[in-house]
């Protein structure tokens, strides 16, 4: 049985020590034989009321030079004096990593564990240091099990400090500092490791599949088997792509820097548009792989106008998506021009009604870099040494964020799926209808569809039989520009108003350009 | 002795080789064919190698124990491994969403592929008095044609029909696209179009029948809707599954057809030619058949169309690959 180890970790001044006073000097504790190590020592002194209590004190600088000294040292302490329970005062600069590597060193790591890591924090001043500090902070928040916040004051300030601290480490408590008993339940409850959780998941999923499965005889007769099939078709047609799309997105992320892209990227509106259109143009991927890479530009400080028209433009004009309806339209060369024109007016005209309602606030919705967090890289990007380093770090982060975007194409995925199963013939019923009806019924259904950019042109054409070429082409436009699939991938990284507003804009602009230009144009 | 494992990087590092794996072999063995169409094969590849390199890249973290440990995330690679590893099998007609391909899963095939063609053909097919003889000898001399611009060149053949043929999908796509702006523009000048003939090296048997064969089902469906004056009164024998349409077809109708994928199991839909038979009723849907029979042109929903008068009908065995590919 190896010593439990309970650590305390937070800023200077966020009260570490007063709830370490709080904890340790509780009328239950004082049979227990306790150590406290710090690796800090600020204003409030600790001190033990039953003498109960060892301290051991290690400076910053120690810590720095001698961490196997440190190691050794507190091995032999306990080697000596029997401990109930080690608890550990962090310091607030110093990567909680570096508190992982002092207790896997062998003597160290064989006679204690460390069971529970609680996070201390001040709700004035967080918003400010997570600001400021660089990746300490957010990488102790994001290795913590539960965090105690003090001077929550108000329910708003409470539903603030709770939001930005799931959006570091999903899934957190947070306690005021005042919760003592409850504090203390979550820090002795017993730890389930999540890996355990995941295979027992995995055991029912597949009990139940065998309990629905087997005893249809025949398998292929029931929706659950076109359902499987739809949901991986989907998902092995977008994989690719998103893969695509990360790696790029990372690429910018970790090789060029912000103030390079700054730098260059024209600030005046159409030049920016222009750029973002031409980089469309240039760049061979699906909306599944533009939706990362927007959301880098816009990390990166491109101007949201000419992100926005970068998002839009991308998965409609790209040279794939050209050739495919070129293929799929019997070389008609007129349905791809109308179609990369309307697309790139229409994205124009999307970036346009982005500068002028200029969305208010951070529209990113993590207030710093949630993937820079998940994925271990808090040192930033520019101090990295060398090329080897970057390039760990961009397959740490490509990782993270096609783990974090996968989320959202796995049900983006399974939903269009459903749809596909169960859906769309009663929507096509309405073909004989007006143009205005029948061109709102293909925008529907391209956003239902969630269709890869790269190959809707051959399912749009299958259409033609039902519905005019014009109205089609809603479909062509609206559906690489917005589905199902991109708005989960989107509501994952932007605020909702944000995504909620592109949504509108988008649907609007796309239709009234359709319902315009498309019959002139297409010359019926 | 205790263990000194991070036990997420090995989740994520067994997931990562798994997937890489998986996708691998889908793509070796030809079972990615279910799911999407052979122009993917490149980028299934490229998923694999990149799920590979990132599987190397967890293995130093193994050793490196976290006290934070993730799993959730994860599911985003075991619910497709979970999904394709569970036995499924292929869709059936039934089960499509065939609300936009169902009601005329025909003319939809005709569409996609070459509605302008068959347009100019029905217009121009009085001038073109091509007979079987014709027909014949044209198709024998560009099957040579064929093999000797197979040999000369792989990338522009036809080796994306095949379920193994690796080519490279912009390849394939261009080539068929080339092919589609050949033949739009040869149905447009009136004469005999070749191009699929020559592009698949279709064949007639000795006695001058058609014998579809299971890997040529769609360029013999598209030639055949394309020029369907040239094959009117040949014999013809084809497989498919039983497809029947109440809403839009006879009782004595039904569809030796075969699923068409354009881009994912998403889109599967229903193609193949109408067959009058008598004992249409008895035939049960979904069912293997092999149909032989006469080729004529009949109407269906106010368009002329190639149909097949039964001779006979026997039971088949599923073909290998069950869903066919329109490159």
């Amino acid at each position: 049985m190896r010593i439990p180890v309970f650590v305390v970790t937070g800023f200077l001044d966020s009260g570490k020590t007063t709830l370490l006073n709080r904890f340790l000097n509780q009328r239950e504790m004082q049979e227990a034989q306790l150590l406290l190590i710090q690796f800090e020592s600020g204003e409030e002194e600790f001190s033990s009321r039953y003498h109960n209590c060892d301290v051991l004190n290690f400076s910053k600088k120690d810590l720095e030079q001698h961490p196997k000294q440190i190691s050794q040292q507190i091995s032999r302490y306990l080697n000596e004096y029997e401990a109930d329970e080690v608890w550990i005062e962090w310091n607030g600069v110093t990567p909680f990593s570096e508190l992982q590597s002092l207790f896997s060193y062998n003597d160290l790591h064989r006679i204690c564990k460390i069971m529970k890591v609680v996070h201390m924090a001040d709700a004035k001043t967080l918003d400010v240091m997570l600001g400021r500090t660089g990746g300490v902070l957010p990488e102790q928040i994001s290795n913590c099990d539960l965090a105690v916040v003090r001077n929550m004051r108000s329910n708003a300030v409470t539903k603030h400090v709770r939001r930005l601290m799931r959006s570091i480490n999903p899934g957190i408590e947070t306690y005021g500092e005042m919760q003592i008993s409850k504090i203390l339940r979550d820090i002795y409850s017993k730890h389930i490791n999540p890996i355990s959780i995941l295979c027992i998941c995995i055991v029912w999923f597949l009990a139940a599949y065998y309990i629905i499965a087997t005893p249809s005889f025949d398998l292929s007769q029931t929706p659950l088997n076109t359902l499987v099939n739809v949901f991986l078709g989907i998902i092995l047609q977008a994989v690719p792509f998103l893969l695509i799309g990360v790696l790029i997105s990372s690429a910018i992320q970790i090789f060029i820097s912000s103030d390079a892209i700054e730098r260059r990227f024209p600030q005046k509106l159409g030049l920016g548009m222009l750029v973002a259109v031409l980089f469309g143009f240039c760049l061979p991927v699906c909306d599944c792989a533009s939706v990362p890479i927007f959301r880098s530009l816009v990390k990166k400080g491109v101007p949201v106008p000419a992100a926005v028209t970068f998002l839009t433009a991308t998965p409609v004009i790209n040279p794939v998506v050209i050739l495919s309806t070129y293929y799929a339209f019997n070389g008609n060369l007129r349905v791809v021009a109308v179609r990369v024109g309307l697309g790139i007016i229409s994205s124009v005209l999307i970036g346009l009604l982005f500068s002028i309602f200029l969305p208010k606030g951070k529209i990113l919705s993590n207030s710093f870099d949630g993937i820079m967090c998940s994925c271990g890289c808090y040192d930033g990007t520019a101090s990295l040494p060398g090329v080897k380093g970057k390039l760990g770090l961009f397959i740490r982060h490509s990782q993270a964020e096609f783990f974090n975007v996968g989320k959202y194409l796995m049900i983006g995925a399974f939903i269009s799926a459903i749809f596909q199963t169960i859906g769309t013939r009663s929507l096509s019923v309405q073909s004989g209808a007006g143009f205005a009806l029948s061109l709102l019924v293909m925008i529907i259904m391209a956003f239902l569809l969630s269709l890869c950019s790269t190959s809707d042109a051959v399912v749009a054409r299958s259409f033609s039989a039902n519905f005019s070429t014009g109205a089609v082409m809603g479909f062509l436009v609206f559906g690489p520009m917005m589905d199902i699939k991109n708005l989960f991938m989107l509501s994952g990284g932007f605020s909702r108003g944000f995504v909620a507003k592109l949504l509108l804009f988008t649907f609007i602009v796309c239709y009234f350009v359709v319902f315009t230009l498309a019959r002139p144009l297409l010359g019926v | 002795m205790i263990k000194k494992i991070d036990s997420q990087a090995l989740l994520e590092f067994i997931c990562f080789s798994f997937f890489s794996v998986l996708i691998f072999y889908l793509t070796v063995s030809g079972g990615y064919l279910s799911y999407v169409t052979p122009k993917m094969a490149p980028y299934l590849y490229f998923t694999s190698a990149v799920m590979l390199v990132w599987a190397v890249s967890k293995l130093s973290d193994i050793f490196r124990p976290q006290h934070k440990i993730r799993a959730a995330h994860c599911l985003v690679l075991i619910i497709p491994i979970l999904f394709l590893l569970l036995p499924h099998s292929a869709v059936i007609a039934t089960g499509t969403s065939s609300g936009y391909f169902g009601s005329n899963s025909l003319t939809a095939v005709s569409n996609s592929t070459s509605s302008a063609e068959i347009k100019t053909n029905n217009t121009m097919a009085s001038q073109s008095n091509s007979t079987l003889e014709d027909s014949s000898t044209v198709t024998a001399s560009a099957s040579n044609e064929n093999t000797a611009g197979n040999s000369a060149s792989d990338d522009t053949s036809s080796s994306s029909v095949q379920a193994a043929g690796g080519s490279v999908s912009e390849d394939s796509a261009s080539s068929s696209a080339q092919a589609a702006g050949g033949s739009a523009s040869a149905g447009a000048t009136g004469q005999d179009d070749n191009s699929i003939v020559n592009q698949y090296g279709l064949k007639l048997s000795k006695d001058g029948s058609i014998d579809v064969s299971d890997d040529l089902f769609y360029p013999w469906l598209t030639e055949i809707f394309t020029n369907m004056k040239k094959y009117e009164g040949v014999k013809i024998t084809i497989k498919g599954f039983v497809f029947k349409d109440s809403e839009t077809m006879d009782s004595n109708e039904f569809v030796p057809a075969r699923l068409l994928m354009w881009c994912c199991s998403a889109d599967l839909s229903p193609c193949g030619i109408i067959c009058e038979y008598d004992k249409s009723s008895e035939l049960e849907e979904n069912s293997w058949v092999k149909v032989t029979g006469v080729i004529h042109i009949g109407k269906y929903q106010g368009a002329d169309e190639p149909q097949i008068t039964v001779t006979s009908v026997s039971l088949a065995e599923k073909p290998q690959q069950e869903y066919v590919y329109p490159w």
